[in-house]
């Protein structure tokens, strides 16, 4: 079964999606643990984000290999008997309220997945008030605000002065992610982090969760 | 100084205009903008981004009072966004064509479009229209495409993406393409006499067409984002035949729609018609897949213009520094490449007196920079390619409403100091 995992990472890695399905099945109705196929999956997916770091890849196949995962996810999680110590973090996610993309988002919430964390998609067009009400809910380690036009800069300093009035704002990191985001911005929203691309988010997120746990 | 009237006013922008397409050093770097519907747009006029999607006179009023109050060389503002999936109308009704290319509210709420989304309808009020396409062809539908383009977007896609054509032969379709007609006309008598105005102001007029890749046109309004980066997996050799059956569309839409009567001629300052090239998928693809499958059919609408004289105006959305080389492939001084948000040094030191470049006022610098910061920026951006082929532009076709006009003015006051 070993070499059965092996198999289903590289065919990940190589976006070969009949053959991930194919393999993801097979090991599931052979009885393979789920918590196998998923790391083997997660395997994938790391291997093509450092393929991503690389430039090897690009966001054509992060998204290909993105919409693998999850559709390898469907069928897999459903018989994953889930415990919450496994994750790395707690990440609450949405696109900021008036803004209603969705592409950069989604990327992100499947490489973090990917990665072990428990990733909360509040969606697009989100309000601050219901980010607030999901901070309060599920308790993140860090909250990213996306958002794909220029008129979403604005949103996202709502959201942070709303978090900052809910008394929240040293209980979670910020991090803002989008094409149009930079150091300025961020300062301007008063978010604790950025990134234009998800390599780049995933390496602040993983230094502030484990720097909260060290 | 002397005042200059509105003519001479338009010829010495249409000069500076020109020269830095052409890479000679004009007498000072222009400043263009290129703007859909947005907020800063609306709100220097005292209205809400609603107000000027619904009303095209209160549009073109902000439009007009933006190009005052912010002395630009060339500029236009569009009280819409893309419509490219009736393309094929080229071939049966050119004459209406490339006003059709075009969605606006009032449209939106005839054709109850899936598509766009509009402030006081959809959105907030005070929110800018967006694009979000969605799938109307299925992967295993991809042949009815390659065979028959116009049958396939007519009579498949369109009754999906419009839900007022949704039954073609039913009275809600017909009454719907009815208004529709109504409201194009209206909309071609407001565009018509905002060009006039804009002329009056002071700014130089060329005849301009849109036009998209046949890749972006199929992500955008057939298969959706998503599911066309993941078809250059799943299906890359349907999809590349789909392309290429749309392309001589295209290539038919933009030689038609750029075509001046001879009557019209005297209308204009700048003689080449533009082509705006608003571009997508770029951003997202691998190398490869640029090389192997965007890039050719961009490249062979780009030559049919440089053949015809025409200008294309190609904004390259994202970060398009990965696939500057292709650039090279071009004759020199022909095009006008408009990137988001590039790496600048590399830009100048692929392109630098190759092609054209256009941007480089990321809105951060105009939301938060100090006017010390927009001056340094702008000197900066100017010196980088030598006061030669820059033509300094907004990063986006948006300007949210936390945009100093005070930076705004001092971009334009760096300009006229430095020279």
């Amino acid at each position: 079964m070993v070499a059965e995992a092996e198999k289903l990472t590289e065919a990940i890695v190589e976006l070969n999606e009949q053959q991930a399905y194919q393999l993801a099945e097979e090991m599931l109705n052979s009885g393979v643990d789920p918590v196998d196929i998923f790391s083997a999956c997660k395997k994938g997916m790391t291997k093509v984000g450092e393929l991503f770091e690389q430039k090897e890849y690009f966001l054509s196949e992060l998204i290909m290999a993105g919409g693998l995962f999850k559709g390898i996810m469907e069928i897999v999680k459903p018989k994953l008997k889930e415990s919450s110590d496994k994750f790395m973090g707690k990440v609450l996610i949405g696109t900021v309220e008036g803004d209603i993309h969705d592409i950069g988002k989604n990327i992100v919430v499947s490489v973090l997945e990917a990665n072990g964390y428990d990733v909360i998609d509040l969606g697009v067009d989100v309000p601050p008030a219901k980010f607030v009400e999901a901070i309060k809910e599920h308790n993140p380690q860090v909250v990213g605000l996306s958002g794909l036009l220029t008129e979403a800069i604005g949103p996202r300093k709502e959201t942070v002065d709303a978090i900052k009035d809910a008394g929240l704002r040293d209980k979670v990191k910020v991090i803002i992610g989008g094409g149009v985001v930079d150091e300025e911005i961020s300062d301007y929203v008063g978010a604790d982090g950025w990134a234009n691309d998800v390599a780049t988010g995933q390496r602040i997120i993983d230094k502030w969760v484990g720097e909260a746990d060290a | 100084m002397p005042k200059l009237d509105a003519q001479e006013l338009r010829k010495q922008k249409a000069e500076r205009f020109q020269k830095a397409i052409r890479l000679e050093k004009p007498d000072r770097t222009p400043f263009c903008f290129l703007l859909g519907i947005s907020a800063f747009l609306s709100n220097n006029a005292g209205y809400s981004v609603a107000d000027i999607s619904h009303d095209y006179d209160k549009f073109f009023r902000a439009m007009i009072k933006f190009a005052e109050d912010f002395d630009h060389d060339w500029g236009f503002a569009f009280p819409g966004l893309a419509n490219q999936v009736t393309i094929t109308f080229i071939e049966d009704h050119p004459e209406i064509a490339p006003s059709v290319g075009l969605m606006t509210a009032p449209m939106h709420d005839i054709l109850q479009d899936n598509y766009t989304r509009w402030p006081g309808r959809e959105l907030g009020d005070d929110i800018a229209p967006q694009f979000i396409g969605g799938k109307f062809l299925e992967i295993d539908e991809y042949d009815l495409l390659i065979e028959d383009p116009k049958k396939c977007l007519n009579e498949v896609v369109l009754p999906r993406a419009y839900r007022s054509l949704a039954k073609p032969d039913s009275a809600e379709a017909y009454g719907a393409l009815i208004k529709w007609g109504m409201e194009v006309t209206r909309f071609g008598a407001a565009i018509g006499a905002a060009v006039v105005e804009l002329s009056n102001i002071g700014y130089p007029q060329a005849p301009v067409s849109t036009c998209n890749n046949p890749y972006d046109l199929i992500a955008d309004f057939i298969r959706h984002f998503d599911n066309t980066i993941m078809d250059f997996h799943r299906a890359p050799d349907k999809l590349k035949q789909a392309a290429e059956a749309i392309l001589p569309f295209s290539l038919k839409f933009v030689d038609i729609s750029t075509k001046v009567p001879p009557e019209m001629k005297q209308m204009y300052d700048i003689e080449s018609p533009l082509v705006f090239y608003p571009l997508h998928l770029n951003e997202f693809l691998h190398p490869k897949l640029y090389k192997e499958y965007y890039w050719p059919l961009l490249k062979k609408l780009i030559e049919a213009d440089v053949e015809a004289g025409r200008v294309p105006l190609i904004f390259f959305e994202g970060d398009h520094t990965p696939h500057l080389e292709t650039f090279l492939e071009l004759p020199k001084g022909k095009i006008i490449a408009y990137f988001e948000r590039p790496d600048w040094n590399e830009v100048a030191k692929v392109l630098k007196g190759h092609q054209c470049v256009m941007g480089a006022l990321p809105p951060s610098l105009l939301i938060s920079g100090t006017l010390q910061k927009v001056e340094d920026h702008v000197k900066r951006m100017v010196d980088l390619f030598d006061g030669t082929g820059f033509i300094l532009s907004y990063a986006q076709s948006s300007l949210p409403k936390e945009v100093k006009a005070e930076n705004l003015t001092a971009a334009i006051e760096a300009l006229r100091k430095i020279g």
